[in-house]
């Protein structure tokens, strides 16, 4: 099992090397998505499952996918002719402006102007040649501060570690008979501390917010129209006939992982991307056009705001009762079945669509400026 | 009984390992071969194949439970949606590559 | 039953061993392959074998919900590849149309 880990670790070192090394945004972006795929095994094998999903479905998945798009929009892919080592690079080359001395009449320069004159000429490699040489040595000089703080830390799984305290014991034994949720994490981040995710859903909102005023263009349609035709690909039959059998099986996936949030590891962000990803799919084969026919952008508006709105009412009684205050009216029933654990089940439900309406909203602004 | 255990397990073993020599040989294809056509055949035809015989040899491991179920369903999902992206891959190929011609014969 | 346990243990150890030592191959591949295309296959090779690796940890650990993991991976490679393809096919033809007109002009 170590020879494992090592060679797993070995490889996400590569990857973060290959990343920041190579000249090409797009190489860059295809091994980071690699590095996240080898992550999740990482996760799993340190026994935390709700993060290998998650990093599965919003990090290699849905992250990624955006930031595709988003080089497409920024018109970042570049080279299609030659290989990708002889992109064009965007150094400029300083052109240092010679300055034309007329000499009419021939008289020895002064020491202002030998000075200016070797200023002129060796200013740029000079400074270019300093700024290498000190970016060296202060990423030196941090590597080793956080390389010596890190052996300073306690051993790894020791019992008498902080991590180890009362807190996370008073948690792990009363989450069960507090919230009904058999899975700890949807327990906390659900009733425990369902402030916050409503914190996060409100961000998930503004986010969408923002990308739609400062891309959303529905004026001079035909002229777009008409461009757009022209560059999209055209539709594959072979994979419109796969997408039919596979969105449902995806969009049911999801759905799965949204209502067994408080059993299995998931919950909604993880199953609202995985949604969102079925989606998305769903776009690419059949074309914006007929994604337009069942997900409008009144569909999109009523949806969020009903969601969000509907985690506002149910959560914000907290802020009258004060913060350990955990019942509701709804019971709780036995832990293990679904219909368990109170208002757990339909907060996730909302979670869930506001992070899929979220994610298909961006892709489709991204790619087309348009829901 | 003891010798129907062993002859589970050597199956299954056997469809593991095999499976795994059958993926070193699409990696190792796709290092020998000089064009991107006949690198993305050997990697979609073994890798889908080793995929098959590894995830058989866990579900004979494994024997009647809700994760050979999953099991099933991941060859299932996988059988169906990896001919689509060599499909799309090859595709995309021939497209955008301007020396097509002399690498391959393209019939429109 | 403890031999057999024993080599269930080995074998899948060997498995896992051995799919390490090919998804750096894969990543070399990445790094290397002159072509956009290599890239392309290099993803879906390492998505693959991120799907086996799930499934062969999961049964050397004996947890049966990790299984869900790989199941979203399954999804989420094919639909990578679909849309950068889609993504690419766009750009190109878009480039190409622009220098066409420009030769023209």
């Amino acid at each position: 099992m170590q020879t494992f880990e090592l060679i797993l670790l070995s490889f996400l070192i590569i990857c973060a090397l290959a990343v920041s090394l190579s000249r090409n945004l797009l190489v860059s972006l295809i091994i980071f998505m690699s590095y996240s795929l080898v992550m999740s095994i990482l996760w799993i094998v340190l026994q935390s499952p709700d993060l290998a999903i998650t990093e599965a479905a919003v990090g290699a998945g849905v992250t990624s996918i955006i930031f595709f798009v988003t080089l497409y929009k920024i018109k970042g892919l570049r080279e299609f002719n030659s290989a990708p080592q002889e992109a064009i690079e965007e150094e400029t080359t300083e052109v240092v402006e010679e300055t034309v001395v007329t000499t009419k009449k021939h008289h020895e320069k002064t020491i202002n102007e030998r000075l200016q004159e070797w200023i002129a000429k060796y200013e740029m490699p000079l400074y270019k040649r300093f700024y290498n040489v000190m970016a060296v040595v202060l990423s030196t000089v941090i590597i080793l501060c956080m390389l010596l703080t890190v052996s300073e830390l306690p051993s790894y799984g020791d019992p008498s570690n902080p991590a180890n305290n009362e807190v996370s014991e008073k948690y792990i034994m009363d989450t069960m008979e507090d919230t009904g949720a058999v899975n700890i994490v949807a327990g906390m981040i659900l009733d425990y501390r369902a402030f916050d995710t409503f914190g996060e859903s409100t961000v998930l909102f503004v986010a969408a917010g923002t990308v739609i005023i400062l891309l959303r263009n529905d004026r001079k349609k035909k002229e777009k129209e008409e461009n757009d035709r022209m560059y999209e690909p055209k539709p594959d039959i072979i994979l419109q006939n796969i997408a039919k059998l596979l969105v449902p099986v995806a969009l049911m996936f999801g759905i799965y992982v949204v209502l067994n949030g408080h059993l299995s590891p998931g919950g909604g962000f993880s199953g609202g991307a995985i949604m969102g990803a079925a989606l998305i799919l769903y776009y690419n084969a059949f074309g914006a056009e007929n994604c337009k026919k069942f997900f409008t952008y009144r569909t999109f508006n009523t949806i969020i705001v009903c969601a969000l709105s509907f985690y506002a009412v149910a959560k914000s009684y907290s802020f009258y009762t004060g913060a350990n205050h955990i019942h509701s009216i709804i019971p709780k029933g036995t832990p293990g079945n679904i219909l368990s654990s109170g208002l757990i089940l339909p907060l996730n439900i909302a979670v869930g669509v506001i992070v899929m309406c979220t994610m298909f909203g961006f892709y489709s602004l991204f790619h087309k400026e348009e829901i | 009984m003891e010798i129907l255990e062993w002859i589970r397990f050597g199956i299954a073993a056997a469809l593991i390992l095999s499976g795994v020599v059958i993926i070193g040989i699409a990696i190792f294809g796709v290092f020998r071969f000089n064009f991107v056509i006949n690198r993305m055949h050997i990697a979609a035809a073994c890798d889908t194949l080793g995929i098959m015989m590894i995830l058989f040899g866990l579900i004979i491991l494994n024997g009647f439970n809700v994760m050979s179920l999953k099991l099933l369903l991941i060859i299932g999902f996988m059988w169906l949606a990896n001919p689509v992206s060599s499909h799309l891959i090859c595709k995309l190929e021939i497209e955008t590559n301007e020396n097509i011609e002399e690498e391959c014969e393209v019939i429109k | 039953m403890e031999m057999i346990e024993l080599a269930t243990h080995w074998v899948l150890l060997i498995t896992m061993i051995s799919l390490a030592i090919v998804l750096l191959f894969c990543l070399l591949r990445a790094i290397l392959g002159p072509r956009f295309t290599d890239r392309l296959i290099a993803v879906n090779l390492v998505g693959t074998k991120t799907i086996i690796l799930i499934c062969v940890v999961a049964m050397y650990i004996g947890e049966a919900y990790v299984v869900d993991v790989a199941l979203i991976y399954a999804l989420i490679s094919f639909l990578a590849v679909v849309v950068l393809v889609n993504v690419y096919k766009s750009a190109y033809n878009k480039q190409r149309a622009e220098r066409s007109v420009k030769e023209e002009a």
